[in-house]
């Protein structure tokens, strides 16, 4: 046998390869299998290149050589083990929050604008109970929903909006009152309380950036560009601030119409 | 019907045996280990077969890895065999030989259960009644 020289190791990540580019949908699907079990990025990036240095030797497609990505990521994950990266539940604790923080506080913006007291009977806050509920079971959720986005996806859209609607509805119900709040207080408060939790959200999904890009552990051709995470910290912003800036526009549009 | 292919569920059972004993020649990477597979007569072993049985040693500690520059490739992850992965490739033989000769031993025609025990030949316990 042949005694190779060691291969250069410049990060690249793996979507800048011209082999994950002509088999993209193939690689997608693999990438996002082991994502959704919270393998590492680097660690992903080396069962893609095990791919792609397979079939540069036999000259095989991903799927002639390695079957159904799915189902070949599953297995790869199952016998290899690796170390799990844990922010998932953090941020889906810290998203579901600031969905709850902003339906309560964004409520209380027309009782505000009236000089009432914010009100709440007891179908308002199972309502509002369910749904959080259901926003923290979304990391269990995730993988059936990414997999079939309308037979899944869409109908629990429906139902986190159902128990929105049906907290609204139930304002007007006749049900026994279980809390009266100070309305000022808790849209201010609350506004107060998203803007923390955006920065701890922001600060989980940017924390390991560097560390867990998909990079290949191949040879970067010349020519292509390396990792890079400036594009990866812009990412992490955008859903931080999403909550924040909704928070605002609903609050103005109910202040508006109250 | 060929006599000269290996039914796969047979093959399941000891391909990582045949893959460690590969291995035992010195670092190799998966393609070498399908091809040696291969001419030694186990037939095409898929890609989606043998890399989860060679991350199935990685993690067991059985070989320690190592990418270099491929010839013409992108690059190859070579494998090479640790001290744990020699002692289970000469435990795993040992095991196959008894295994085999009881096989061989069990089919081959006029042979007896009583003759496959490890201790040599016993009194079968089951009963003939």
């Amino acid at each position: 046998m042949n005694d190779p020289t060691p291969a250069q190791t410049l990060p690249q990540e793996v979507w800048q390869r011209p082999f994950v580019k002509t088999h993209d949908t193939w690689c997608g699907h693999f990438v996002l299998e082991l994502r959704l079990r919270d393998v590492p990025g680097p660690v992903i990036g080396e069962r893609l290149a095990e791919v792609e240095g397979h079939c540069a030797e036999t000259g095989e497609t991903p799927s002639e050589a390695f079957g159904d990505p799915t189902d070949y990521a599953a297995r790869i994950d199952q016998d290899s083990a690796p170390e799990r990266v844990s922010g998932v539940w953090t941020v889906a604790v810290v998203a579901a929050l600031q969905v709850v923080a902003m339906l309560v506080g964004t409520s209380a913006v027309p009782a505000w604008a009236r000089s009432e007291s914010l009100t709440y009977n007891l179908g308002q806050v199972v309502c509002l109970g369910l749904t959080l509920l259901l926003l923290l079971s979304l990391p269990l959720l995730l993988r059936p929903m990414m997999r079939h986005p309308w037979t899944v996806g869409a109908p629990l859209v429906s139902v986190v909006l159902l128990g929105a609607g049906g907290a609204a509805l139930s304002g007007r119900a006749e049900l026994p009152t279980v809390a009266q709040l100070p309305a000022p207080l808790v849209a201010v408060g609350l506004f107060a309380a998203v803007l923390v939790l955006a920065w701890i959200e922001y600060r989980e999904l940017a924390r390991d950036v560097d560390s867990d890009l998909v990079t290949s552990p191949l040879a970067v051709t010349t020519g292509q560009p390396t990792a890079t995470s400036s594009a990866a910290r812009r990412a992490a912003l955008a859903p931080a601030c999403l909550i924040p800036a909704a928070y605002l526009a609903f609050a103005a549009f109910s202040w508006l119409v109250a | 019907m060929p006599t000269d292919t290996t039914p796969s569920e047979w093959l399941r059972g000891v391909l990582e045996l045949c893959v460690l004993r590969v291995m035992a020649e010195g670092p190799t990477y998966g393609y070498a280990i399908a091809t040696e597979l291969a001419t030694a007569g186990f037939g095409d072993i898929k890609g989606g077969t043998l890399y989860p049985l060679l991350a199935r040693l990685e993690k067991n500690e059985l070989v320690s890895v190592e990418w270099r520059a491929g010839e013409g490739g992108p690059g190859r992850k070579y494998f090479t065999l640790t001290a744990a992965g020699h002692t289970q490739l000469e435990s795993g033989l040992t095991q196959w030989q008894v295994f085999s000769t009881r096989v061989t031993s069990h089919l081959s025609p006029g042979s007896t259960s009583h003759d496959l025990s490890p201790a040599g030949p016993t009194t079968s316990s089951r009963s003939t009644a």
